[in-house]
């Protein structure tokens, strides 16, 4: 009896309401809901044994009523509490997935830095060393013909393959990082790699030695010679001049400095 | 043309009183030589000095326009002051001359240079270069005269060959009469206006094919770069978006405008390309310090001084400050400002060199 009281009072319920996600409602462009007090819900199943009741015919004797009243709204109560709990032990669960997840993305995050932070070591090591082999090479460019451009080449050859040596194993024993982020990184490194390469190729060229023959100093002045004088009237038109601010305080400024720099 | 340089042949006896008001020795007269040659992308400048000491600057654009022409057309181009040459059957009008003809005929100038550097593309470049060059520069005051020229830096953003540009030049020059010696654009520029700093800071020459960056530690250059944007790049850009001739662009630019309140489509245009070319430059010129370990290590502030035609517009410096601003920079700066001249700064510097090279 109270079974079927309870079944009435549950389809009373879902006749008035359905059930929904906060997300669906945002979807429907609901900032809003209307919300329905447990009050109200036992004055349904208040309402709904009373019209169960009528149904079966049976006398409206009041303490069979109330009693059937509490025994509908006790069942109701425990269904609705096993409801709840069903649905908290589901959340529970998706909240320990997401944070086991974050904790091991943590770690291999943790381990992506250390490799960065290794790399980046390497790099400013390779980097400062080319920046050395700059200033070696314009001074040994300044120091004209003396040196042997085959030396040079051999420098920028060594350089370059200790460059391009793989980094040393390091002590430290980094977790596992994810296979796709390393691939990445190592192909960031090498695109680097290549672009050291190339800069120091570039060195070589600018100080005439390199994988490429040596470049002598052009004479280009005989370029010139083959130009003919044009006819016009260059010689009669006199060329547009103004005034220009005066450089004597520069001037005797870089005399001083010079006498200073003789004087020491 | 070369009148002042001959004056100074006449009067080389005779002491020269300088602007600072000391008479000179009678020994004068071999200071009196050396040129500076500023050899840019848009325009060719030469700074000599006068038989009073004073300075003079003769300045023509880098660009040439060929115009159909018979034996009165040419009488009439004298008559006018405009200066041509005859080649191949056409007149080739030189200098500003051929961008007052180009914008009246709606036609581009042919431009020897390109991106601060020789242009391969125009084959008529090498005569028509030697020929400003010579009117700009004249006939040697005595023979290898020492004439300082610009160059531009190797760019950090294009691979560019300065060794062919330069020996190019350095031949013309020598073919004319000159002991010629290559200077950087930068340095020339920290020559010519940062005297008062004992030539210690950063020189920026913003050209029209380049801006050409130097670093300069009491006239040494400690750092030289350049970026291969210039006033050009603007000028291409904004004709691109405006579907006007690049020379009309030009035109626009160079009339006066302010870049911080630009009026109409054509100024916003231009404004916005040159801010971009401000900030790109500046940015730059940061990541190429923060890679210099043979930057010097400066115990005081620095100054920056900015240069160049494309320096020239309102409301540049200003914007190049609130640039600037944006930008962490490597080393400590004093204050950017702009050159006392900006057109002139690069002759007026290797003038300076040349000068002081004779002493």
């Amino acid at each position: 009896m109270a079974t079927d009281s309870f079944s009435d009072v549950r389809s009373e319920l879902q006749s008035r309401s359905t059930r929904t996600t906060i997300d669906e409602l945002k979807k429907k462009g609901l900032d809003q809901v209307r919300v329905i007090r447990s009050s109200q819900i036992l004055e349904l199943i208040e309402k709904a044994v009373d019209r169960a009741l009528a149904r079966r015919g049976v006398p409206e004797n009041p303490a069979e009523r109330q009693e059937l009243l509490t025994d509908s709204t006790a069942i109701f109560r425990d269904m609705l509490r096993t409801e709840m709990q069903q649905q908290q032990g589901t959340a529970q669960r998706n909240f320990e997935e997401l944070k086991a997840r974050l904790e091991q993305d943590a770690v291999e995050m943790q381990a992506l830095e250390q490799r960065l932070s290794q790399r980046d070591t390497q790099l400013s090591e390779a980097l400062a060393r080319q920046a050395e082999l700059d200033a070696e090479l314009r001074v040994l460019r300044q120091r004209s013909q003396a040196g042997s451009p085959q030396d040079l080449l051999e420098e920028l050859r060594s350089l370059r393959k200790e460059i391009a040596r793989p980094p040393a194993p390091v002590a430290i024993a980094a977790p596992p990082v994810a296979p796709a982020a390393n691939g990445a990184l190592e192909k960031s490194i090498q695109s680097l790699g290549a672009e050291l390469a190339s800069q120091i190729e570039r060195i070589g060229r600018k100080v005439g030695v390199s994988s490429a023959a040596e470049e002598s100093q052009a004479e280009l002045s005989g370029l010139f010679q083959s130009i003919p004088e044009l006819e016009g009237n260059l010689d009669a038109v006199e060329a547009k001049e103004r005034k220009a601010s005066d450089v004597s305080d520069a001037l005797a400024r870089m005399k001083s400095l010079r006498g200073s720099k003789g004087g020491t | 043309m070369g009148s002042a340089d001959q004056g100074n042949h006449e009067n080389g006896t005779r002491p020269a009183v300088g602007t600072t008001g000391v008479a000179e020795r009678p020994s004068s007269v071999a200071k009196m030589a050396g040129k500076g040659l500023d050899i840019g992308t848009a325009n060719i400048l030469a700074a000599v000095r006068d038989q009073k000491g004073g300075i003079v600057v003769r300045c023509e654009r880098n660009a040439f326009l060929d115009i159909q022409g018979d034996v009165h057309s040419r009488s009439m181009l004298t008559r006018l002051n405009v200066p041509y040459v005859v080649h191949e059957n056409s007149l080739i009008v030189l200098g500003g001359s051929a961008f007052e003809l180009a914008n009246v005929f709606g036609r581009p100038t042919r431009r020897p240079m390109k991106d601060g550097l020789i242009s391969s593309l125009e084959k008529e470049a090498l005569p028509m270069m030697q020929m400003i060059i010579k009117k700009v520069l004249g006939d040697p005051a005595q023979p290898n005269e020492p004439c300082f020229f610009s160059v531009p830096a190797e760019s950090v953003d294009k691979e560019n060959n300065i060794v062919y540009h330069q020996g190019l030049f350095a031949g013309m020059l020598q073919k004319l009469g000159y002991n010629a010696t290559p200077m950087n654009e930068g340095h020339a520029v920290t020559f010519a206006e940062l005297a008062a700093e004992d030539f210690t800071g950063i020189g920026i020459s913003f050209g029209g094919g380049m801006v050409n960056v130097c670093v300069a530690y009491k006239t040494i250059p400690a750092l030289t770069f350049s970026v291969a944007r210039g006033g050009d790049w603007i000028d291409d850009n904004a004709s691109k978006v405006l579907g006007l001739p690049s020379s009309k662009v030009t035109y626009i630019k160079e009339s006066g405008m302010d870049i911080r309140s630009p009026k109409g489509r054509e100024q916003e245009a231009i404004a916005i390309y040159y801010r971009n070319l401000i900030s790109y430059t500046l940015q730059n010129i940061r990541n190429r310090l923060n890679m210099g370990r043979d930057l010097p290590s400066f115990t005081d502030p620095v100054e920056i001084v900015c240069a160049g035609g494309t320096s020239m517009i309102h409301g540049f410096i200003e914007v190049f400050r609130e640039e600037v601003q944006k930008i962490k920079f490597p080393i400590a700066i004093k204050g950017v400002r702009l050159g006392k001249e900006p057109l002139n700064s690069v002759s007026q510097g290797c003038l300076v060199a040349a000068v002081s090279s004779m002493e």
